[in-house]
């Protein structure tokens, strides 16, 4: 056969072996492009809520003259949102991702474990950024209006290591249950999702009811109320990392079937 | 270009005979690239190269090595010598059976190759 | 280049054992084997639902073998990353996160494939006239087809499936796939495995063709040998009836005193004779071979591997 031009063969051989610290960066890094919805939109909806309360807030401090009507405010939970919202970012991320990234020849190992660092990494950063803001909220004595938002009480208030660690693991743990449901999702569909909350409902009407029969109702309350939000959290980190570790077995098979 | 027919690089080691014998290929002249052949006739580059083969077993191409294949000198005669042979049954068969379906006899036969032998 | 028998590894790239792959009660795979050469164009033909997908998808560790051996590389292909970054799977279906755009897609793509080519990439995005900054989900149907050619061409994987992703492709669009792919394997030879049904249009790229009916391999032959391996004869109908009268008809149609008949390939007194007896011969196009022989006749002749 004769080519003048430059006949090159690509051979197996040839490819330089990626190491697997470079594929798990290369799925990191394809989470993080172009995904308005895990960086940009959270912030968007934080501002939002921030907003409405601040409003709600200078409305009552207008017309009652005074912050101290305020009171009460530092049991906002309008946070919350924040967290549910990146759940449901977790899941989309994923349910976007995964046929994309198996069709750029990508091994479901690298793909959890890229995935699992870049919402861990995204943790880290709400985090600093939701602690910096609690502190503001102090020094500025509730945004000027006695308002809390980040140092509600009994999440985000106290010493710095405790609000790090309350809203770090608080960060994990919504996205270790957006891991799992995604998971769950991509592997079952949607009819494994509802398998998976119907599951999860019955074990706690379950658990309920055993409480209930066994008149234990007053015993929880009072662990409940000895324990403060960190206490809470930190017991629900076990749990969470069960969740993304069974997250990992339930993804390797799973397949892009539409 | 590529019929459906006979084997593809056939073809293909027919078309460059053509090309030598009409005197549009050269002795000791370059021969286009395997490559080139199957871009220009849209076929798998290892067809192309088995028609090119085909004709470097005949010994009417060679291969300069680092330069490419070339047209051996002598080709155009020995392709000649061989179309002629192979005219006979190719064409003079066909030709010979179809008169004698019509009923055209031998000299009535030749009279009509003396007369578009003038007018061609 | 025209053994159809198997070959020792070190030119085999894919070599499957008894392949059998179940969904539920369906058995879509049925105890198939076969193995692919290194550096040549096959085609992995078949009707729609024979099966040809669901083969690629084990092929590339996309879906799960039920029974069977795989070995791509030597290796098995499944959640194997050595074997996988040498492979890429493009496919009609192929689903992109929602709001990339195809600079996107070409800008990760590089991460993923070592040998990827800009070069060629950004050749192949004007001959398809791709919009860069249009989101994935507003493109037009053969927009997103070019998108997944162009990153099955440029990314040069050393073993490339296509399965069927042209179909969004217009003609014009279609043959600028089939040359620019042809061009870059000739100054880059892999392995190509290309899923279609439309025949006529590969069938002068193929070097090797498999064909697929309902999960079970019908011919895995060389294409060469394989358009060699029947023959029309075409004539009155009484004089083609004598002639195929001992032989293997592998499909016949008539029309008034006419009779096309399709038979095991000729020897050549064997052709000099069918034209003596006024017949004509013509050729079996591979789309019109492969049709036959998946259209419910059992009809086999031409040698299988």
């Amino acid at each position: 056969m004769t080519a003048l031009a430059e006949r090159t063969e690509y051979t197996m051989e040839q490819t330089r072996e990626s190491t697997a610290r470079t594929r798990v960066w290369n799925v990191l890094r394809l989470q993080f492009a172009n995904r308005l919805n895990m960086l940009a939109v959270p912030w968007l909806i934080l501002i939002f809520v921030f907003l409405v309360n601040y409003a709600i807030w200078a409305i009552i401090a207008t017309a009652s003259n005074s912050t101290a009507s305020l009171e009460g405010t530092e049991y906002s939970g309008s946070t919350f949102w924040l967290f549910a919202y990146l759940m449901i970012a977790a899941i989309q991320a994923i349910t976007l991702t995964f046929p994309f990234a198996l069709g750029m020849s990508v091994t479901r190992r690298d793909y959890y474990l890229g995935t699992a660092l870049a919402f861990a990494l995204q943790s880290v950063a709400f985090t600093a950024a939701y602690v910096i803001l609690s502190y503001i909220e102090d020094w500025t004595n509730g945004w000027g209006l006695g308002g809390h938002m980040f140092t509600a009480i009994y999440f985000g208030q106290g010493p710095i290591w405790q609000r790090i660690f309350t809203v770090l693991s608080t960060f994990l743990i919504s996205f270790a249950v957006g891991l799992f449901s995604a998971t769950v999702f991509v592997r079952w569909k949607a009819n494994g999702l509802m398998v998976a909350g119907a599951s999860f409902t019955t074990v706690l009407i379950a658990a309920g009811a055993l409480i209930t029969l066994t008149h234990n109702w007053m015993s929880v309350w009072a662990w409940f109320g000895s324990m403060t939000s960190t206490g809470v959290v930190a017991w629900l980190l076990a749990p969470a990392a069960a969740l993304v570790v069974a997250g990992f077995y339930i993804l390797r098979r799973a397949t892009p079937r539409n | 270009m590529i019929e459906e027919g006979k084997p593809i690089f056939v073809q293909i080691a027919e078309q460059i005979e053509n090309d030598i014998i009409d005197g549009h290929l050269a002795e000791e002249t370059q021969v286009p690239s395997t490559n080139e052949f199957a871009l220009f006739h849209r076929i798998n580059p290892a067809t192309a190269g088995k028609g090119v083969n085909l004709l470097v077993d005949d010994g009417i191409l060679y291969k300069r090595r680092g330069i490419g294949m070339f047209v051996a000198s002598g080709a155009r005669e020995q392709l000649i010598a061989k179309r002629t042979t192979a005219f006979q049954q190719e064409y003079l068969r066909p030709l010979l059976n179809e008169a004698r379906k019509l009923g055209i006899g031998i000299d009535q036969l030749t009279n009509m190759i003396h007369e578009e032998a003038v007018t061609a | 280049m025209t053994s159809t028998t198997a070959t020792p590894t070190t030119t085999t790239v894919i070599e499957v054992q008894s392949l059998t792959k179940r969904f539920g009660s369906l058995t879509a795979i049925d105890d198939i084997s076969f193995s692919v050469e290194k550096n040549k164009i096959y085609g992995l033909l078949g009707r729609n639902g024979a099966g040809k997908t669901t083969i690629m998808s084990l092929l590339t560790g996309q879906d799960f073998v039920t029974q069977g051996d795989v070995r791509v590389f030597g290796e098995s292909p499944a959640e194997n990353a050595r074997v996988l970054q040498n492979i890429s799977f493009i496919k009609e279906s192929q689903k992109y996160p929602d709001d990339f755009k195809p600079k996107h897609v070409f800008a990760s793509a590089p991460w993923f494939f070592e040998h990827w080519s800009a070069d060629l990439a950004g050749q192949l995005i004007d001959d398809f006239q791709l919009p860069m900054n249009r989101r994935i989900k507003k493109l037009s149907r053969g927009q997103l087809s070019a998108v997944g050619v162009i990153v099955g061409l440029a990314s040069r994987a050393p073993l490339t499936f296509f399965d069927e992703p042209y179909l969004g492709l217009d003609a014009a669009a279609r043959q600028t796939f089939y040359d620019r792919l042809l061009a870059d394997y000739a100054e880059h030879p892999r392995t190509v495995v290309l899923s279609t049904h439309l025949i006529n249009e590969v069938a002068n790229m193929l070097e090797h063709v498999i064909v697929i009916d309902k999960g079970r391999i019908v011919i895995d032959q060389d294409a060469e040998s394989l358009r060699e391996s029947a023959t029309n004869i075409v004539g009155p109908r009484t004089a083609v009836e004598t002639f195929i009268a001992r032989r293997e008809v592998l499909h016949s149609e008539g029309v008034g005193g006419f009779l096309s008949a399709t038979v095991a390939g000729l020897r050549p007194d064997e052709r000099t004779e069918a034209a003596a007896a006024g017949l004509e011969l013509a050729p079996v196009s591979l789309q019109q071979l492969v049709v036959r022989r998946t259209d419910g006749s059992s009809t086999e002749f031409g040698a299988t591997s």
